[in-house]
């Protein structure tokens, strides 16, 4: 009675399953096989052009490689996030960045943060298919990011953005990540800095900047951070332009300073 | 002087980053597959008369035909469950066509102690993809059932904040049992994930978590928030000496 008890409560996971759609295949392929040798000889072959014949043959198996790569995604680790966005993920080469911040109040403050590259998978047991980071990448308060023992879930609304509107550190740990590929502005990032449960009254503050606050809203304030930062992106470039435009105004002066001091030079010999 | 120069690049790249907005994302493995498909058809029509065509026996031509076929529709049948993810719990994610726990049939069951609970029953499997032929199934993946207060919507998706059991239909409380039998998508021997144990994190349930870490979070937020005013504010310094100083510089040159 017990033994019948634990057969109905776990039930066999270590059985060997056979896929009707495999079986199916199987016997159909062998059939051909056998079709193909025996008729040979008595049943007159087919002509076909090889472009047609590429065409019909090798365009499905380069489509049925690309749907075995999400196949292998849907058997991995999911990393899921309110919103209902969700990613395969093989949560390796993950990067843990520290953000060292003295804020106005003089109080210094270690934050974390946590770069998981998105994409690529893994079946245990079979052929990993790697490629991490093909899908962006995830840039997470550590502190909202939950392993639940298979699948990762993030505790905050992501919102997607590119690495140009990153904090000036974790945009340098993204772009210089091992699996950062491509048009830095075209690979999505989703920057999840707030839980989910963070309410419009939590984000209260009585002063910014010694001025009362007008940003009201969860929503409006991540948007005046994340214009801060594309602001900070735009003035380290001027910054970066203006240094140039001295350099080449400083060369220019010591050039014609260099060319007066040798034609005083000229005058002062040839008057000698 | 490089001084217009720099300015045009820069001037390039900040158009270049607003024009990147509205662009159409396009797969190019679809406009890879389609274009070899084009090619090879233009290919073969041009050089009919011209390549001598290949002589095959028609069996094998099936098998290398058809077969890779079938198997393309069944693994396109998987992508489009791989799309429709639903359900995700500590291991597991599911395919199924309920995305808000509102639409989810519930069943009260009562404990020894006269205690009820809800018990959510999601048939598992199936699919719907938006302007497309919807794939029906529900159920063949066996069937969800958990309590009420352990799924959270998360809005498109269900997170399931429960450790899952895997289980027979024969091990559920009678009330779950006559429920899920009598289900329209219900078939024998079908795998029962049962959900009724929280999943604990350091001691605490995932809401409990994220309310204790809370108070953290929101003190990162602003830290980094004036992290990167002070960062604007020192940059604007910076820009407002290298001003000063092209205007020093422009005026000895002139």
């Amino acid at each position: 009675m017990i033994n019948k008890t634990i057969d109905i409560i776990i039930p066999s996971d270590e059985d060997l399953k056979i896929n009707f759609l495999i079986l199916l295949i199987g016997i159909g392929s062998f059939l051909l096989v056998v079709l193909a040798i025996n008729d040979y000889q008595s049943i007159p072959n087919v002509e076909i052009n090889p472009f047609l014949l590429i065409s019909i043959t090798i365009v499905p198996i380069v489509m049925i490689g690309y749907f075995t790569k999400i196949y292998v995604q849907s058997k991995s680790i999911h990393i899921f996030t309110p919103g209902g966005y969700f990613w395969s993920t093989l949560m390796l080469n993950n990067k843990t960045v520290l953000l060292p911040i003295t804020n106005r109040d003089s109080k210094s403050v270690s934050v974390y943060y946590l770069i998981i590259p998105l994409g690529g998978g893994a079946i245990p047991n079979w052929l990993p298919y790697f490629g991490g980071g093909k899908n962006g990448f995830m840039v997470a308060n550590k502190r909202l990011v939950i392993d639940l023992g298979g699948n990762v879930f993030v505790g905050g609304t992501p919102i997607k953005i590119t690495v140009n509107s990153l904090f000036p550190t974790l945009r340098r740990e993204v772009l210089n990540h091992k699996l950062f590929k491509g048009n830095p502005r075209k690979v999505p990032i989703y920057y999840v800095d707030l839980s989910m449960r963070v309410k419009d009254s939590d984000l209260e503050r009585e002063n910014i900047n010694n001025e009362p606050s007008k940003l009201t809203t969860v929503g409006e304030i991540r948007q005046r951070h994340l214009s801060n930062i594309r602001y900070s992106k735009y003035l380290e470039e001027e910054v970066a332009n203006r240094r140039s435009i001295e350099r080449a105004l400083d060369d220019a002066l010591n050039n014609r300073r260099v060319v007066r001091e040798n034609e005083n030079n000229n005058n002062e010999s040839n008057r000698l | 002087m490089n001084v217009n120069r720099l300015r045009k690049k820069y001037f390039k790249m900040y158009r270049r980053d607003l024009s990147d907005e509205d662009e159409v994302p396009v797969n190019s493995i679809v406009i890879y597959i389609f274009g070899a498909i084009f090619a090879s058809i233009l290919l073969a029509m041009f050089t009919q008369n011209i390549i001598k065509p290949i002589v095959i026996n028609p069996f094998l031509l099936l098998l290398v035909v058809f077969l890779p076929s079938i198997v393309l529709i069944y693994l396109v049948f998987l992508a489009i469950k791989y799309f429709n993810l639903r359900i995700f719990s500590d291991r597991y994610s599911f395919a199924a066509i309920y995305t808000d726990l509102k639409d989810v049939p519930t069943q009260t069951v009562r404990n020894f102690i006269n205690n009820k609970t809800d018990f959510s029953i999601i048939p598992l499997g199936g699919a719907i993809v938006r302007n497309f032929v919807p794939l029906r199934g529900g159920g063949r993946e066996g069937f969800l059932v958990v309590d009420k207060n352990l799924a959270m919507n998360l809005g498109g998706t269900i997170f399931v904040m429960s450790d899952l059991i895997v289980t027979t239909v024969e091990a559920l409380p009678t009330e779950l049992r006559v429920r899920i039998k009598n289900h329209s998508l219900y078939k024998p021997y079908t795998k029962i994930y049962f959900g009724a144990l929280e999943k604990r994190i350091n001691g605490m349930s995932i809401v409990e978590y994220l309310d204790m870490q809370n108070n953290f979070i929101i003190r990162d937020f602003w830290a980094l928030y004036d992290a990167v005013e002070l960062y604007n504010e020192h940059l604007e310094r910076m820009l407002n000496v290298s001003d000063s100083r092209v205007e020093r510089l422009r005026s000895y040159d002139k």
